[in-house]
């Protein structure tokens, strides 16, 4: 349950910096976060999960990730890969 | 005729498709319970096949636009582009091999997830029955019947009675969690997940001629053409998971059994 709170937060909270600081950038550097940071959170996440004493912390953030991003439709992070694409 | 309430809504579409996966959750964590597995690996796998799942049904889809001429960046595609089951379970199925892989968890965990997969496919497709074009038209004077407006944004046929495609795969849910409850612990391990994709897949086929996808070719839609490219695959995972021999793990086949 941790895990998935966590993870919303970040998730969230991580979309939500990211857009904030998405026109300070370079568009190529925007390009490059907005696409770093889901696939980091998704590696960051398995490893965590496929370890025993984080396994269900990690459980959690995938959860989250799947839950975000089934319930909202990927409109966030299509939001995301969209500023960073043409930023 | 019943006009179709929620047009291109994806707030009631994403709350359904939400309350899908959280009653998919809820069940699989009170099965694990009931069937005192109290390994954690199996909440690995849950997320791995969430996680997957959600990104197969957008990224899975991408290469299976048949025409080559529309098939659109990656980055457009996943802004833009068509989410589907069908890409969405293969993307669950790669997820919990790989959660296996990485765990390595031997336990056959199909009868875990089979329900749970019915139970949320039944509700979150009252979302898309809510808000998404209902199917060909009925021919008859019922159905669900979109306005011309409606029509042009979310295609479709207006002012007649169309198919309500969505409501015939919610009624097909709802027998197949019936008939997954009562024939758990009474197959090979494997074999009911197995059943169960197999049967989605032929109903699949068999609904998409009244569903209103585009067609491509033959007169067949990309769904179609995809169910029948897999269909090799499918058959082949059915037929070995029924042939089977005794469950590999009878004290669990007792609990399975006795719920």
């Amino acid at each position: 349950m941790l895990g998935i709170v966590v993870g919303l937060v970040v998730l969230f909270g991580g979309g939500w910096l990211f857009f904030a600081l998405a026109e300070y950038m370079r568009g190529e550097a925007a390009n490059f976060v907005g696409l770093a940071l889901p696939l980091l959170y998704l590696g960051g996440s398995i490893a965590l999960a496929v370890r025993d004493d984080t396994r269900r912390f990690g459980s959690g953030l995938l959860l989250a990730i799947g839950a975000a991003l089934i319930i909202l439709a990927g409109v966030c992070f299509g939001l995301l890969f969209m500023l960073a694409g043409h930023g | 005729m019943i006009p179709l309430p929620y047009p291109g809504n994806d707030l009631v579409h994403g709350f359904w498709v939400g309350l899908g996966v959280v009653a998919g959750l809820v069940w699989y964590a009170l099965e694990k319970r009931r069937l005192r597995l109290h390994d954690d690996r199996l909440w690995v796998l849950a997320g791995m096949a969430v996680a997957f799942g959600a990104l197969g049904a957008r990224l899975l889809t991408w290469p299976a636009a048949l025409d080559p001429s529309r098939t659109s960046s990656l980055l457009e595609w996943w802004t833009l582009g068509n989410r589907s089951i069908l890409a969405g379970l293969i993307g669950a199925w790669i997820g919990v091999w790989l959660g296996k892989r990485l765990t390595g968890y031997r336990e056959d965990t199909g009868e875990l997830f089979a329900p749970a997969v019915a139970l949320a496919m039944m509700i979150g497709r009252v979302g898309c029955l809510l808000t998404e074009n209902p199917g060909t038209p009925t021919g008859g004077g019922w159905g669900m019947v979109m306005t011309a407006e409606q029509a042009e944004r979310l295609g479709g046929v207006p002012g007649v009675g169309l198919n309500p495609s969505f409501l015939y795969e919610i009624a097909f849910h709802a027998v197949a969690l019936t008939l997954l409850l009562r024939w758990r612990g009474r197959l090979a391990p494997g074999a009911l997940f197995r059943l169960y994709v197999a049967g989605y897949a032929l109903f699949r086929f068999a609904v998409e001629f009244v569903r209103g996808n585009e067609e491509v070719w033959f007169g067949l839609t990309r769904p179609q053409w995809f169910l029948l490219a897999v269909s090799p695959l499918l058959i082949r995972s059915v037929l070995r998971a029924l042939r089977a021999p005794a469950p590999i793990h009878p004290e669990t086949r007792s609990r399975w059994a006795s719920g």
